[in-house]
This record gives structure tokens, C-alpha cells and sequence, in this order.
């Protein structure tokens, strides 16, 4: 079997010394650290999502196999740099203002790392001022957040109304997720998608940033 | 009078099958050797991590009435509204796990070992509402008689979160090491607040079909009710 399947074979499989130990077989073969990234990590969390999406795995399964591309993209970090390899995009990430919960949050990250994105993450109690420098210091296309009370989804609509004001509705695209939001909600506040889980988030970013 | 409660780690620690289930993963899932070493890794680091306290104390209708009413922002019907008037007892509550199994969650993810600080955060999760089933039993050891008791937390069924403010104002729960945030986050976030509410069974019996109902993903009220013993007895 070619290396990069089996990176993709053992990532699905969630064996993380495996991962890295072929991973760096195959950084010591001298194959380019973008096609590593792509047909090795990334088609391997691609199996484990669809996976999960078609409920042959759960949740669980995915969080090994998210521990094994970790370890893989451990050894990788530097020669993507060093090689230029471009991300899948850049996603700023947080759990908005008054609001600590994140370990949703953490795994729409763990996500969309596993997708190939470079993902910010400014952790929880984030204030729309933050979510909006954020963007611009690292010129981000999409913003997801995150709230678990009802009381602090509001601050989602603030972050949308912030982007309007400052002229980057349409450029920077909104996601918005957490146990009390729903589709509806994200319509009514102008958000530009909801997501439902990890999963479904990779989905809706990767739809946006085609779409951008 | 606040009754500081004495809840026991072993009281409240989840097995590893329950972990997963809080996870997604099906009951009657098969082929998950690995997953379950991890929960059971997650059973240790819980418990060496919980430190469970709770408070609890008994109100009159009246004064609960004020006190659910919060800030004004619940739903316009709800549940509660219609079944605390009927009660015999009630009785605030605030228990925790306590902070250093929150900080345990966040050290695991930092270090990227997302499966046990998954397992560790559903885990924790259990272990915090079986400590408010603890302060339920305890409220239900001191009544007699034939009743029904259920308790019921801001944030679900059409009470706004909101009213943890009012509910913390009267409980006062730093004695359990509880605060309350401007946003109504509690801390350490492994906390669950509310009121149990005793009384004949049948009052806490409600249809599924206020508009709040359709976009609660739990449902867990549905067997809370069916799993309330018709007519319960008090057991002695």
C-alpha cells in the first residue's frame, strides 16, 4: 500500500504513533509536505467524516483519529511553513462575550484543523471588537462562534452588525453554532451559516470559502 | 436555613458505558474496546478531580414565585408556572463538581488529547447532574407522604437563564464554592442550579407541545416525567 494511504488508513484507524512514525517516513522519502497534508492527514479525517456523518463512527472515534492528525501535523508545521504550502483558509474562531463554555468551540477547531485550515483561536468571553481585530490582523474569510446561554447569543448579532458597519459583511463570512442556536437564528441575525457540529462546520466553511 | 450538602465522589462518578453514551455513542454500540479505555481513563482523572458540594434550601410558593419571575424574560407559558403553585415543597439547589476537574478539561485539550478531554467533559457533566439527583434524594428523604419530585433548572422549559440571578440572590451558593457571572454562568461551570419541586405526581405531568418544545434537542423531560413512579411512596 502507498505510504500516504496508510497515513490515511491509520489516522482513520485514530493510531497516532503510527501517523507519526509513517508521517516522518514519508517527510524522509522527501515527498513535498503539501501532498503529505492532503492525501495523507487530510484524506484520512475526510474518511473519518464521512464516517460520521453516515453514523459508522461517533463522535469519539473522530477525536482519536483528530489526536492522530495532530500528531502527524506536529512534524509537518515546519516544512509548511518553510515550503510556503498555502492553508484551506483561515478561520477566526471564539466563544462570544460573557460566555465560557468552549469545548464545542474546541472541536469545530480540532475540525477544521484536520481539514487543512489555520484556525485562530481566541478562546471564550470574546468581545466582537476582538473577533473583528482578529480578522484584520490576520486577514481571516470566516469567523465562527460560539454560545451555549441564551443570554450571550445576542453577541452573536453584534459581531454581524460590527462586520456590516465596518464594510466586511460578504468578505468575512459568519458561523454560528452552540446548544440554543438554531438555523432559524442564524437567518433572523443576518449570520451567514449555522452549523450543527465539527463536522457539519467543516462543511459550511469549506462551502463559504469556495463561495468567497 | 441553606442545608450545605455532603455529596460523595463515588455518589456521582458515571460508569464508562455512560460516559460514551453522553458522547453520541449508542447504547447498544459494539467494537469500542479503545473508546472505553479511554472513558475508563476518564473515570480515574474524575476521580481524582470532583470535588462535589451543593446547597440546598426550602422555599414557599410565594417567595418562589417572585423568584421565578427573575428578570421578566420567560416564556410567556411554561411549564413550571403551572406546577409550582400546586406544590407541597420546594427547595432551591446549587451543586458543583467543582473547578479543578473544569481545569483538568482545559489542560487536556490544550495538550491536543482531545479523546479524554472529551470523555473527562461528558464525564464531568454526568457526575454534575447526579449530584443534583444527591440533593433531590436528600430534599425527598425529608417529606412524607405520597408526592412526585422532579427539579427543574433555569435555562430549560421556557425559564429564561436569567433567573439564576433571583434563584442565586435568595440561595446564595459561595458556601458550595458556586458563582454566578453577569451572563448567568455559573463557576466552576460543572454546576447545576434549580428548584425541586414535591407534590402529587400528576402535577408535574405536562404535554411536550409549548412553542420552546420544538427547538430543545434534549427531551429529557419526557423521561424525567416517565420515570417518576406513579404514585410514588415515600420510601422509609
Amino acid at each position: 500500500m502507498e505510504l500516504l494511504d496508510r497515513i490515511a488508513e491509520q489516522l482513520d484507524q485514530g493510531k497516532a504513533d503510527q501517523v507519526a512514525a509513517l508521517t516522518a517516513e514519508a517527510i524522509a522519502l522527501g515527498l513535498p509536505a503539501g501532498t503529505i497534508l492532503n492525501e495523507g492527514l487530510i484524506a484520512g479525517m475526510d474518511v473519518v467524516g464521512e464516517k460520521f456523518r453516515t453514523h459508522q463512527v461517533f463522535l469519539p472515534h473522530v477525536l482519536l483519529s483528530a489526536r492522530a492528525m495532530h500528531a502527524g501535523m506536529d512534524l509537518l508545521k515546519p516544512l509548511l511553513i518553510q515550503q510556503d504550502v498555502p492553508s484551506a483558509g483561515k478561520a477566526v474562531l471564539g466563544t462570544v462575550r460573557g460566555d465560557q463554555h468552549d469545548i464545542g468551540k474546541n472541536l469545530v477547531g480540532i475540525m477544521l484543523e484536520g481539514a487543512g485550515f489555520e484556525v485562530i483561536d481566541l478562546g471564550t468571553d470574546v468581545a466582537p471588537e476582538k473577533f473583528l481585530a482578529a480578522v484584520r490582523e490576520h486577514d481571516a474569510r470566516v469567523i465562527g462562534m460560539s454560545a451555549l446561554l441564551t443570554t450571550t447569543m445576542p453577541v452573536m448579532k453584534e459581531v454581524v452588525d460590527l462586520l456590516t458597519r465596518e464594510g466586511l459583511a460578504g468578505r468575512v463570512k459568519t458561523v454560528i453554532g452552540g446548544a440554543p442556536v438554531t438555523e432559524d437564528y442564524a437567518r433572523e441575525i443576518g449570520a451567514d451559516a449555522y452549523a450543527f457540529d465539527g463536522i457539519s462546520a467543516v462543511d459550511r466553511i469549506r462551502q463559504l470559502v469556495g463561495d468567497a | 436555613m441553606t442545608t450545605v450538602l455532603e455529596i460523595n465522589v463515588d455518589e456521582i462518578i458515571p460508569n464508562a458505558r455512560a460516559i460514551l453514551m453522553q458522547q453520541g455513542v449508542p447504547e447498544h454500540a459494539t467494537g469500542l474496546a479503545e473508546l472505553l479505555a479511554v472513558a475508563e481513563d476518564a473515570r480515574d482523572v474524575l476521580a481524582a478531580t470532583l470535588a462535589p458540594a451543593g446547597v440546598l434550601e426550602n422555599v414557599e410558593t410565594g417567595e418562589f414565585g417572585d423568584i421565578y419571575s427573575g428578570q421578566g424574560f420567560n416564556a410567556h407559558e411554561t411549564p413550571l408556572q403551572l406546577i409550582f403553585p400546586r406544590a407541597e415543597n420546594l427547595s432551591l439547589f446549587a451543586v458543583t463538581c467543582g473547578q479543578a476537574v473544569c481545569d483538568r478539561i482545559r489542560d487536556l485539550f490544550n495538550i491536543n488529547d482531545y479523546p479524554l478531554g472529551s470523555a473527562l467533559d461528558a464525564g464531568a457533566s454526568l457526575a454534575a447532574d447526579q449530584a443534583a439527583q444527591v440533593a433531590q434524594d436528600k430534599f425527598t428523604r425529608t417529606l412524607e407522604g405520597r408526592l412526585g419530585v422532579l427539579r427543574y433548572s433555569p435555562g430549560y422549559c421556557g425559564w429564561h437563564v436569567s433567573g439564576q440571578k433571583a434563584l442565586f440572590d435568595r440561595l446564595d451558593p459561595v458556601a458550595a464554592g458556586i458563582t454566578l457571572s453577569e451572563s448567568c454562568l455559573m463557576r466552576p461551570l460543572k454546576s447545576v442550579s434549580g428548584v425541586i419541586v414535591s407534590g402529587p405526581p400528576d402535577i408535574h405531568r405536562f404535554a411536550n407541545d409549548y412553542p420552546f418544545c420544538s427547538a430543545c434537542t434534549g427531551k429529557e423531560c419526557r423521561e424525567r416525567i416517565q420515570a417518576m413512579p406513579t404514585p410514588f411512596e415515600k420510601e422509609i
